[in-house]
């Protein structure tokens, strides 16, 4: 079913179908802009290394990193490079893997149909061949070694590692330079075929474009499949840490860290309101305007408000704050002391109020660009809502929804610290 | 529909920028500061110390809250380098939720310009020293960014004696003779005597309220603030410069010079040829060191809007030094001797147009685009400058390419 909506406050609408092969598109059509840009996406990330089949008994497993090997050998066709062709039809297009999805985007000014044509056509008919397998083993391996001069990325796995026993999201996305030498042709097919349905498929598009043409056009390229789809399996996860600490050292002047919270993963995998009350909680607590942050700022412990992000997906759940500053230990523990403080005392209703005017102004402000519209509905379009869903539940939210989340989401306990110096 | 209007206003200029599709207005202004090794310091300094606050809201944690209350308005205070100019930078956005926004925007930013926290005859004394070492730090660690810090210091070797190799965050050894009274006295001397760029964005019902702020903000109205310009090096024989750092993957930085000047009409078909060079995965560059190849993960080549400078940046494993050199130097004596072909050289223009044209859906793109224009004495708009794109032809390229020569190598391993 179609559907339409339209939201007053930030001025733009959204149109929304399920496809008859299961796919699944959001619209946001923008007047005034030239940009015009789509996204598809799948539900495969690199956290996704095992799967049954529904019908059947037998695990399989692929080694780390295939998902990310796909996406690297996608745009390799039988008839040559999509990539190229994009680029020749005046496009841009990239993609990127993350824990739970792989995606393909373009954006152009002119040509958006042909170009979407080639878009979602190239994802259905992939191309892998042992010899050029054997050769993408050498770039990716490249791609890994520059991974490995980045401190951000080190030290954002470091502490995953300390906070995950099991759970795959431990696992670099590129997988690791002795493990994709077992990636072949074979597996990238099977594993393609197990995550490449149109079920698993949605599709993200803004710009000044006609949402009709867009769907017509959709509905006839996209081909529904057999509707075996694979479903990930994830070992068990303890409640606990690995490792409270850790420390690598890569030479530089000024030391960065994480500190992470081990959350209990949602029961409702496809509600979106935790990621607006976490999203609001963190700013209370460690943004800019926190009591926290002026602390922390006056011992110069810490120059810049912590970078929060909050992670959720099948089986786990974590926050990481991220900073660079002398002094790890004693920032997470003021950190932690401010926690308790909130616990205790409760947030009063003028903080409150302030941190929900800073997030609505900020979403109204991020339907400025075509990508950060169609980056943010991606995350959205994984639990079936969009955008203005999104707007609402944030509008509806209350302050003992929010003081709830430090009840019980940060403990002392549940907490792991990585540093790279 | 974009329009672009200029209006002096004493020893102001205001840019209005007029486009209906954005959810957000923008105020911003800057301090054209020489770029000058006397001053770079200081002027870093004061855009660290000037964001703790002013008399109304007299702490950076003060400062959040309000912009937090004004619907998440986004504040900041930077320094940019442009060109010969170190611009100190106030930039405040806001969404058009409530129409009582701007106003208390617009109060809100003169506050912060003219109204500083202030204690005796300087900035408080406390807060100078706090951002002095905080400052002294972020240039320590400018090298932990192993792909900036390559191209920053190519840069500052190939342009030793020239304003554009100054590093417009400052000089750890001028932070020492800084204190609050200087600190503040140059502050007041930089709002009374440099001249201010203002430029707005906005729908053209808010035209007439937003210059009106903008016009009655107490600029003074002079342009006595000196400094002294420094002479290009003269070029002799191409530098080789080798550092070694913690680094898994080594990095290389060519840093050319080009005779084609940054407001000359040639420009464009600079642009272009870059684009052949090294700015896209078509690239000459990329298809060669890294496709064929197979020597790096990364390189590129790009250009400084500014400054006559092209440079080629890749990632390569230590041993593959000598032949990066040359097999960079050789796709550059291909674009030197032959003309390019009609289809890459149709869709390298064709890449840079969509460039252009991109700009057009971002307010911070297109106040970009405008400064430069502005400092550069050209003043064209996108459009203008688009058609110059289109015209370039495969000669001008190639007379491009000619006027392009090796001035320095920077190899970090």
């Amino acid at each position: 079913m179609e559907m339409r909506k339209e939201n007053n406050i930030i001025g733009d609408k959204i149109v929304t179908k399920k496809l008859s092969s299961g796919m699944k598109c959001y619209i946001i059509p923008k007047d005034g802009y030239g940009e015009k840009m789509a996204v598809l996406f799948t539900r495969f990330g690199s956290n996704d290394i095992a799967y049954r089949r529904p019908t059947e008994e037998e695990k399989h497993c692929m080694p780390l990193g295939t998902a990310h090997f796909i996406e690297h050998k996608l745009f390799e066709q039988s008839w040559g490079d999509a990539f190229t062709k994009f680029s020749k039809q005046g496009a841009s297009a990239n993609a990127f893997t993350d824990f739970q999805k792989t995606a393909y985007y373009f954006s152009c000014q002119e040509n958006f149909y042909e170009n979407l044509k080639l878009l979602l056509s190239f994802v259905q008919h992939p191309h892998f061949t042992q010899q050029a397998t054997e050769r993408e083993k050498k770039i990716i391996a490249s791609e890994i070694t520059m991974y490995d001069d980045d401190p951000g990325w080190i030290v954002f796995f470091d502490l995953l590692k300390n906070l995950y026993h099991n759970h795959t999201v431990k696992n670099p996305i590129a997988g690791t330079t002795e493990s994709i030498q077992q990636i072949s042709a074979e597996i990238l097919q099977k594993s393609y075929e197990a995550y490449y349905t149109p079920e698993n498929f949605f599709l993200v598009c803004a710009g000044e474009i006609d949402s009709e043409r867009v769907l017509e056009l959709a509905e006839n390229i996209m081909k529904p499949t057999n509707g075996h789809r694979a479903v990930s399996l994830f070992e068990k996860e303890p409640e606990a840490v690995v490792k409270a600490y850790t420390k690598t050292d890569m030479s530089l002047m000024k030391p960065i860290f994480q500190i992470g919270f081990k959350q209990k993963p949602q029961e409702d995998i496809k509600g979106i309101k935790q990621m607006y009350l976490l999203r609001m909680a963190l700013d209370i607590l460690a943004g800019e305007s926190s009591s926290f942050f002026e602390k922390a700022y006056e011992k110069q412990w810490i120059q810049e408000p912590l970078g929060c992000e909050f992670f959720s997906g099948e089986g786990y759940a974590f926050t990481a704050f991220s900073a660079a500053g002398p002094q790890p230990q004693k920032t997470a523990q003021l950190l932690l002391e401010e926690i308790e403080q909130i616990q205790k005392q409760g947030i009063c209703e003028e903080v409150f109020e302030r941190a929900k005017k800073k997030q609505i102004g900020r979403m109204i402000r991020s339907f400025n660009s075509i990508y950060a519209i169609c980056m943010g509905q991606l995350e959205l379009a994984m639990k079936n809502r969009d955008l203005f869903d999104g707007f609402h539940i944030l509008q509806s939210i209350k302050k003992e929804e929010v003081q709830r989340v430090f009840q019980k989401d940060f403990s002392e306990n549940a907490m792991a610290i990585s540093v790279v110096k | 529909m974009i329009t672009m209007e200029k209006e002096k206003n004493d020893q102001k200029y205001i840019h209005f920028l007029e486009a209906k599709q954005f959810k957000t207005n923008i105020i911003s202004i800057g301090f054209r500061v020489p770029l000058t090794k006397e001053n770079a310091t200081k002027t870093a300094l004061l855009a660290e110390v000037l964001k703790n606050g002013c008399q109304s809201y007299p702490s950076r944690r003060a400062v959040s809250q309000k912009n937090d209350d004004m619907f998440g308005s986004v504040f900041d205070i930077s320094i940019i380098k442009k060109g010969e100019e170190q611009v100190l930078f106030f930039y405040l956005e806001f969404v058009k939720y409530k129409r009582e926004l701007m106003e208390e925007c617009f109060v809100f930013l003169q506050n912060m310009i003219f109204a500083p926290i202030q204690e005796g005859k300087g900035f408080p004394k406390k807060i100078v020293e706090r951002e002095k070492g905080i400052l002294e730090e972020k240039i320590k660690s400018r090298q932990d960014d192993k792909k900036e810090y390559a191209k920053l210091r190519c840069l500052e070797e190939m342009c030793k004696e020239e304003a554009f190799g100054i590093f417009a965050d400052g000089y750890i050894e001028d932070l020492k003779q800084i204190d609050e009274i200087t600190l503040f006295e140059y502050y007041q001397n930089m709002i009374a005597h440099i001249p201010a760029e203002i430029f707005l964005t906005g729908e053209k019902a808010q035209k007439e309220a937003m210059l009106d702020f903008a016009k009655r903000m107490p600029f003074q109205k002079d342009t006595l603030f000196k400094a002294d310009k420094k002479e290009k090096r003269s070029f002799q024989k191409v530098q080789e410069i080798k550092e070694t750092l913690h680094i898994a993957q080594s990095r290389i930085v060519l840093g050319f010079r080009t005779k084609t000047q940054p407001e000359s009409r040639e420009y464009a078909a600079l642009l272009v040829l870059n684009e052949l060079f090294g700015g896209s995965p078509a690239s000459l560059l990329f298809q060669q060191v890294r496709e064929k190849e197979g020597a790096c993960y990364d390189i590129s080549s790009f250009l400084f809007r500014l400054q006559p400078i092209l440079m080629v940046k890749a990632g390569i494993q230590k041993q593959d030094y000598e032949k990066a050199v040359a097999i960079i130097q050789k796709a550059l004596e291909a674009l030197q001797q032959k003309k390019p072909k009609a289809e890459p050289l149709e869709e390298a223009k064709e890449n840079m147009l969509r460039y252009y044209e991109a700009m057009k859906d971002s307010q911070t793109a297109l106040m970009d685009f405008a400064w430069n224009e502005r400092v550069l004495k050209t003043n064209r708009t996108i459009s203008q400058f688009a058609a110059e794109i289109k015209a370039v032809t495969a000669e001008a390229v190639q007379k491009c390419a000619q006027g392009i020569f090796l001035d320095t190598i920077y190899f970090l391993q």
